[in-house]
């Protein structure tokens, strides 16, 4: 009688393939097709046609154009790069704290929640359409919504700080230092519903039992922090700073994305230095999240 | 060997007593500094979080006389629903309503399940190529949709898998445009609205979960999908929940995708849009009797409602979500 045998390790290896099955055929059709098509359009001149596109072979010029005859490309590229080297670090603590806090016993914990989730609801989508009409180009990362209700706010309401001071008689451009700070905590706030929540997840899944244990052991809170807390969060803070890096770089606010998104849409199609950029910029984007993943993953604890 | 015994003094008791009577209020005071610290600093980011909420709450129910009196700040001095009623009705409300709805319900309902199975398959089986299958899920977030939108536009205007259709009707694929199809498809393939992020958090979350339990089930005989369906799922309450609310808002905000797939279906993201339109003074025949392009105020009035109608339905069902969300979190947390 034989049967043909197949190993534990052999039949585990299968059944991983099984799980993960839809993702590749989704990556398959859904992604990489498309990929290839811009890649494509990077390394052509795209001629538009009634009938569709017309393709002409031009090679590396799109990649070298973006550096040497493009006025604006490495100026946006720049400010993108230093608008992430300041925001990331900021979010991250904050929402780090900002879970810490929210993880404590306290009345009106419930609600304390409930608030922080919300800038994840008014952050995305159908606002930016609503604020585009006001063009305004110069507020990198600035949350739409409230970008959109502070001109409500400047519009109608004529009791804010802004219009206060401006009231008194004060220069603009003091106004001005006064106000960034403000704008500043409102951006941070904003773009870290995402991270708190994941590190509030985190940090309710550890097991109590680490703690009692501490305890016993007679460690002090800031001890148990970094013995007990910190390790145990660490795959989380390897997520959220990779994910507050590609919400910084594929924002629509970033000046690079607007960039390369009003060349593709521009009346004379740029389709193909358009593509280019684009990819430049996410060989960027991988180099960065690259570096960061490896410094960072060298310290991740997984229980395994 | 007396010398060695220090004594005792007669008043021990009163010495111990009053030094752990001390610590106990040093205690208390750090306790109750903390409390009014934590206070302090939620209290203020809550304000920057709500103003504008607020602010579009109380627009909402403003009438527009109110919006030239300067004594009317937050609360209106003539309550209307009049906005509200304009508003819904240039959005054509309840029939966008109901379509967002359940495309949003169902799109989560399913992207939710399909990450949760991908993200496990990561974490726990080894298979060769893992490590570059992974890393081409990353490249799926990092990758931003408006880059190659157009061409997975053209992929569900002529739908068609290696052909096979085109074998059998002769035409060139099958338009499946103004239908869920598209997001059904990408959602069940882990394609969707920051899909791959809902993986990798899946797969972070059960690499972070210790094994034994798992083991023990695989020794008392359970295959991996009951193993998956009875072990990992129950203990995966919070992060299900965590995906599924940003799931949920990321498909009912979404412009991009809903503006290419549904060109002609009425879904509220959308339809914010024709709120907008009144600037280039399009679609006002018939809706009120008043022209809105000669009141700039007013038309500002209108939009914010708008947004603010958009904005309920996730709100309201936010406010629901929350006790499961929070009842998870604890619940998670004594099964760990």
């Amino acid at each position: 009688m034989l049967k043909p045998r197949i190993t534990l390790e052999r039949r585990k290896s299968l059944y991983g393939y099984v799980f993960i099955l839809p993702w590749i055929i989704g990556f398959l059709l859904f992604f990489i097709t498309p990929v290839i098509k811009t890649i494509q359009f990077s390394f052509n001149t795209v001629v538009l046609n009634p009938t569709g596109y017309k393709l002409d072979w031009v090679g590396f010029k799109n990649y070298v154009d973006a550096f040497r005859t493009d006025a604006n490309f490495p100026q946006k590229l720049a400010s993108s790069l230093t608008s992430l080297a300041t925001n990331v670090p900021v979010v991250l603590v904050f929402s780090f704290f900002a879970a810490l806090l929210l993880k404590e016993k306290f009345r009106g914990n419930a609600l304390a929640k409930m608030v922080f989730f919300l800038p994840v609801i008014l952050a995305s989508g159908f606002f930016l359409s609503v604020q585009s009409k006001y063009g305004d180009t110069s507020a990198q990362n600035i949350n739409a919504a409230i970008e959109e209700s502070k001109e409500m706010i400047q519009i109608l309401d004529v009791s804010n700080i802004q219009g206060l001071l401006m009231r008194m008689g004060i220069p603009a451009n003091i106004i001005g230092y006064i106000i960034a700070p403000v704008n500043a905590i409102f951006n941070v706030i904003s773009t870290s519903g995402i991270q708190i929540f994941v590190f509030l997840a985190g940090l309710n899944s550890i097991s109590p039992s680490l703690y009692e244990a501490a305890y016993i052991e007679g460690a002090t809170g800031w001890e148990t922090f970094w013995k007990v807390t910190f390790p145990m969060i660490s795959p989380l803070i390897l997520v959220n700073t990779l994910y507050s890096i590609i919400d910084n770089f594929t924002s629509i606010n970033n000046a690079t994305m607007e960039y390369i998104k009003s060349l593709m849409f521009s009346p004379n199609f740029r389709f193909g230095p358009a593509s280019a950029m684009a990819w430049i910029y996410f060989l960027i984007l991988a180099v960065i999240l690259g570096i960061v993943g490896f410094f960072i993953s060298k310290r991740v604890f997984y229980h395994t | 060997m007396k010398a060695n015994v220090r004594e005792i003094p007669a008043n021990i008791t009163n010495i111990l007593e009053t030094k752990v009577f001390s610590q106990r209020n040093a205690f208390k005071a750090k306790k109750i500094a903390w409390a009014i610290a934590r206070t302090v600093f939620l209290l203020g980011f809550s304000f920057v979080i709500l103003y504008p909420v607020l602010n579009m709450i109380s627009m909402a129910f403003k009438h527009r006389v109110d919006l030239y009196d300067n004594t009317v700040i937050w609360v209106p001095k003539h309550f209307t629903l009049e906005n509200i009623r304009l508003a819904s009705r240039m959005m054509y409300y309840p029939q966008a309503l109901k379509n967002s709805m359940i495309l949003a319900l169902s799109v989560t309902i399913i992207q939710s399940f399909s990450c949760l199975l991908i993200g496990y398959g990561f974490a726990r089986f080894d298979f060769p190529f893992k490590k570059i299958l992974f890393a081409l899920v990353i490249l799926t977030i990092m990758v931003p949709p408006q880059i190659i939108i157009s061409a997975i536009y053209l992929h569900f205007r002529f739908f068609d898998v290696f052909g096979i259709i085109k074998l059998i009707t002769g035409k060139r694929g099958i338009n499946l445009l103004d239908s869920f199809l598209p997001f059904v498809l990408l959602a069940l393939t882990g394609q969707g609205i920051r899909n791959g992020l809902f993986i990798y958090i899946f797969r972070q979350f059960f690499r972070g979960m210790p094994r034994e339990t798992e083991e023990a089930a695989l020794v008392d005989g359970a295959g991996p999908f009951r193993t998956f369906y009875q072990i990992m799922l129950p203990g995966a309450r919070t992060a299900i929940v965590t995906v599924a609310l940003f799931s949920f808002v990321w498909q009912w905000n979404d412009q991009l995708f809903s503006g290419l797939f549904l060109p002609n279906m009425k879904v509220l993201a959308l339809q914010l849009n024709s709120l907008n339109s009144i600037e280039t003074g399009v679609d006002l025949t018939g809706i009120g009797s008043f022209d809105l392009r000669n009141d700039p105020m007013h038309m500002a009035l209108i939009k914010t409602t708008g947004a603010f109608l958009v904005m309920l339905p996730p709100l309201v069902l936010y406010a629901f979500a929350q006790k499961l969300f929070v009842q998870s979190i604890e619940r998670a947390g004594i099964v760990g």
